[in-house]
């Protein structure tokens, strides 16, 4: 899953690390994480084909949402998040990885806000970015 | 007569059979039959009449692959080989002929898009139909 694989290129990366400490998250953010944190979610994703069938080729956007207590605050992880991965070409994913031939933003950026449901609730910015990911896949064997 | 998808068709190189791109499309032939006007100033009936021609040309094939530069670009250097089109159907229909590329449009290299190429082939003589 492709947006496990760019998780883990962020989590490696020392820069996201020392913002956010981890909290990186694909899918879901779990139960109970304090403070600042990323969530990845795969939006729709293809595979090219030929006369062939599958080329071993995938494209896929994902979104990519940063939250934290301030507009502002959630913005510069953001853009962490865009140095770390825009343009990136490689291997990605701690395990299974993928080979990413290109990662780019798509459109701009867009905050949005969220109403604190009480005293608990640490939630109240996010900025959400999407990113084109083209990358390689297997090939079915039809076995 | 069934309808089909072009899933499983394939173009192969008889003596450049190295090069073997991932193709999107397979277009042909494209063959042309002349007809020659019979006309004259006594031709009767208000329609003009015309012979068919002797020879038919083969015309082209045209095909569109993925781009990859690692893969090697056509053999546009080769004067001429033994090209086979291999059609989906059940029994393998094939069309065999001598051809020679005649035309090659490189990718457009650009981002958010694969590369993609288009290639163009004579054909030089007769096609070999094989139900």
């Amino acid at each position: 899953m492709i947006e496990q694989s760019i998780r883990d290129l962020l989590r490696v990366s020392v820069t996201v690390r020392n913002r956010v400490d981890g909290h990186v998250f694909a899918g879901n953010i779990p139960h109970g994480v304090q403070g600042e944190c990323v969530l990845l979610q795969d939006i729709t994703s293809e595979n090219f084909a030929g006369l062939a069938g599958e080329i071993g080729k995938a494209a896929a956007i994902v979104q990519v949402t940063c939250y934290a207590e301030r507009s502002h605050e959630a913005f510069s992880l953001a853009e962490v998040v865009r140095n770390r991965i825009s343009g990136y070409r490689g291997s990605a994913g701690a395990i299974d990885p993928v080979i990413i031939d290109s990662c780019l933003p798509i459109g701009g950026g867009g905050s949005g806000q969220e109403t604190a449901v009480d005293s608990s609730d640490r939630w109240l910015h996010s900025y959400t970015r999407d990113y084109e990911v083209f990358f390689e896949t297997s090939v079915p064997t039809l076995t | 007569m069934a309808a089909k998808t072009g899933l499983g068709c394939t173009l192969i190189f008889t003596t450049t059979s190295a090069w073997t791109p991932q193709y999107l499309s397979i277009s042909g032939p494209q063959i042309g039959i002349d007809f020659l006007e019979t006309s004259h100033l006594g031709t009767t009936g208000g329609f003009k009449t015309f012979v068919r021609n002797d020879l038919v040309d083969g015309g082209e094939y045209t095909a569109e692959f993925f781009w990859d530069a690692a893969g090697g670009y056509p053999p546009f250097t080769v004067i001429s080989e033994t090209i086979t089109v291999t059609n989906n159907d059940t029994g393998a229909a094939t069309e065999a002929f001598t051809g020679s590329i005649s035309g090659f449009d490189g990718p457009t290299r650009t981002v958010g898009s694969l590369q993609m190429a288009t290639l163009t082939i004579k054909v030089l003589g007769a096609i070999t139909f094989t139900a």
